[in-house]
């Protein structure tokens, strides 16, 4: 197989192999870091992308929103054994609200409803249909269009050999700590390598903790046989006793009940399994078949008492007081959640829990109060889970990779290290041909497989930035009532890249990258405007009605955007883009390249 | 505002222990310097680093704060990286004035 056509020894082969193993791995991990810090901003692209919710704008109190809230839950499912409204926060504008029907199963995804409710009115908004950010939080690890455990298992292997590689790469790179400030710039291949060493070794930190984490988080599809053999295969049994919690009730009926769920992409089997469990970045929804069930599975605890008086709470009026009350409690914090328990019937009780925690050991588990909801008093405040310590080293990971904690600074800086590995990746692909370059110049020709990375190379880099550009575009541009339209989404990305292959392929690289560039920073420096255009909150009114969310959004798209102009400037003034850089094993041996 | 702290200290702290190094001394004095001076830097740079662990830890608990410096300290590391590269001279003021600027808010805010 060589680009030559001469025959080969094993060693070139193996040699061969090595090469283009690398550079796909690398294109692989590229995907992974670029899909993977967007989803920093998960809740912000739900967001965005469903304008409908842009209108809802919170009531100056949080009692406020829970009353109109309380009365919209009471229209929308006054049969339901639980509610669960997630409180408007910095990242979210409206209530989002879930609850389960009598007769349903109290645990797992099945059986679980969901709508958004406005936070000033209170009336549900239906948005349009869309995966939205879902999309890319889930490619980052699954793919698309494969089995998941398959998908898993390809993104876990290219994760062990980019932890290997860094592991290796610190200890053999002898003048890691001497290059640590130096970049030389405009000396082609030699300014590729500072910069593809800059980037890894001042962001080593961030690439150690989210390879070591990403592979945490995928240990139950890699290595499920601990968690099979001790719990008979109930991996729920096993993530419940993981996280220090009893066994739910009927938690033997999960997997049936899960088959159906799959196509939410759901934190279903495997992902319990995989250890990133309990919905962490889908954050809302998730939880509340765990955490709103504390007591719940005894409907008629208090049924004998009958009487109507018992069972007509008015927990509009009740909520007000409780909520004083949980924030005398917590002076620090805002109630994020409230779960009512056999909401209208006897023994209702209303739990609070605090938004955010202090704490990345106990996975962000927040303070909780319970009160019952007929007189108003204090029924129970549960401790915080205390984790083994090494639940508590597994919560800590986890936490981290997923920014599950993060404040508004740290979930920038966190993106901001994510746009640091995601250039790491990049420069090692462009490495992988800038070294080529003397080979192809004694060569007088550029042999097809160089062609070949150089295009793909292209159609990764830019092409996949491009291709999201496209999936936020077609997000507003398809009409919001069209059939199957999150499925269009979808499609319109993949389609988008496709052509970025073929544009990359037709055009001259310099022609390529130089257009691509160009499209992508044009594409997502307009978002701001299309925005507002399209039905959604633009850039001064979200910042007037203090939906940080949005605002968020914005400043994220335009920091892209001005990321992909300086590249562009870059190629224009520079005028030989041919001689990108690359170095053959990007992803496999980010930092080990530097050897001398 | 804690993150501004964080930052401000380890922006200094790195762009001493960058001027410990021979080569960054050449960027910006035009010469090395003498190795015990050298050594002083590396110390007080570590050492500096190491306090603006504090404020970090004083603004997020133990966990959350540790993630956050390492988190800073890469983005100071990067900023005095960029300005070796091109303004090494600016590095002399702007090292200073930023830790200073950093340890006023932090004195202010305590």
């Amino acid at each position: 197989m060589r680009i030559d056509g001469k025959p080969e020894g094993i060693r070139q082969s193996m040699s061969w192999l090595h090469t283009w193993t690398g550079i796909a791995l690398g294109w692989l991990l590229y995907a992974v870091f670029f899909t993977g810090t967007l989803s920093y901003f998960l809740d912000e692209i739900n967001l965005w992308m469903k304008p409908e919710l842009h209108a809802s704008v919170s009531a100056a109190s949080n009692a406020q929103t829970a009353q109109v809230a309380l009365a919209g839950m009471q229209k929308l499912a006054p049969n339901a054994n639980v509610w669960t409204l997630e409180l408007p926060n910095e990242r979210q504008n409206t209530v989002a609200a879930s609850w389960r029907d009598k007769g349903q199963p109290m645990t797992g995804r099945a059986g679980v409803k969901r709508a958004e409710l406005d936070a000033a009115t209170g009336e549900q908004i239906k948005p349009r249909e869309t995966r939205g950010g879902q999309f890319l939080y889930r490619f980052h690890f699954e793919l698309h269009s494969m089995p998941r455990n398959l998908a898993r298992w390809i993104v876990g292997i290219a994760t062990m050999f980019m932890f290997v590689a860094i592991i290796s790469g610190v200890i053999t790179h002898k003048k890691i700590f001497t290059d640590f400030f130096t970049f030389r710039p405009k000396k082609g291949q030699r300014s590729w390598l500072d910069a593809h060493n800059a980037t890894a070794v001042l962001a080593l930190p961030f690439h150690v903790m989210i390879t070591f984490s990403g592979l945490l988080l995928l240990m139950g599809t890699l290595m499920p046989w601990g968690a099979d053999v001790a719990y008979d295969g109930n991996t729920q049994a096993y993530n419940m006793a993981r996280r220090g919690l009893a066994p739910p009730p009927g938690a033997q009926q999960q997997g049936a009940q899960r088959e159906g769920s799959q196509r939410e992409g759901a934190r279903g089997d495997s992902m319990q399994r995989g250890g990133a469990t309990e919905g962490a970045r889908e954050g809302r929804g998730n939880r509340e078949g765990r955490e709103g069930r504390g007591r719940e599975g005894g409907e008629g605890r208090g049924g004998q008492r009958d009487g109507a008086a018992l069972t007509q709470v008015d927990l509009s009026a009740a909520i007000g007081p409780m909520l004083a009350q949980a924030r005398a409690e917590w002076p620090q914090r805002e109630v994020g959640r409230i779960v009512v328990n056999r909401p209208n019937q006897p023994g209702a009780t209303v739990e609070l829990r605090a938004h955010g925690s202090d704490s990345l050991t106990t996975r962000g588990a927040s303070e909780r109060i319970v009160f019952d909801a007929a007189t108003g008093k204090v029924e129970e405040r549960p401790p915080l889970p205390e984790p083994s310590a090494a639940s508590a080293v597994n919560n800590v990971f986890a936490a981290t990779h997923m920014g599950r904690f993060a404040g508004p600074a740290l979930r920038w800086l966190l993106f901001l290290s994510g746009v640091a590995g995601t250039a790491m990746i990049a420069t090692g692909l462009v490495l992988w041909v800038v070294k080529r370059l003397p080979e192809r110049r004694k060569l007088g020709r550029t042999p097809f497989g160089h062609r070949l990375v150089e295009s793909t190379n292209i159609a990764v880099i830019t092409g996949l930035a491009l291709a999201t550009a496209a999936y936020f575009w077609l997000n507003r541009l398809l009409p919001a009532d069209l059939a199957g339209r999150a499925d269009w989404e979808i499609n319109g990305f993949f389609l988008v890249w496709l052509a970025t292959l073929v544009h990359a392929a037709v055009r001259t690289p310099r022609a390529a990258w130089l257009e691509q560039c160009v499209a992508v920073t044009v594409l997502f420096a307009l978002l701001p405007l299309l925005n507002p255009l399209t039905g959604g909150n633009g850039l001064f009114a979200s910042i007037a009605h203090g939906q940080s969310g949005l605002v968020g959004f914005d400043l994220a798209m335009l920091a892209i955007a001005a990321l992909f102009a300086v590249i562009a400037r870059h190629i224009v003034r520079k005028g030989q883009v041919g001689a990108k850089p690359g170095r053959a094993a990007a992803g496999i041996d980010p930092i080990g390249k530097a050897l001398p | 505002m804690n993150a501004m702290i964080v930052l401000g200290l380890s922006y200094l702290a790195m762009a001493a222990v960058a001027l410990s190094m021979g080569r960054h001394q050449g960027q910006v004095f035009g010469r090395e310097m003498a190795a015990s001076k050298a050594w002083l830097l590396r110390i007080g740079g570590w050492a500096l680093l190491a306090v603006a662990l504090a404020p970090a830890l004083g603004a997020w608990g133990t966990s959350v704060g540790i993630v956050a410096w390492l988190g800073l300290l890469t983005f100071a590391a990067i900023g005095a990286g960029v300005q070796l590269t091109y303004a090494a001279r600016s590095l002399l003021w702007s090292g200073p004035a930023v830790g200073a600027g950093a340890a006023l808010l932090w004195v202010a805010s305590a």
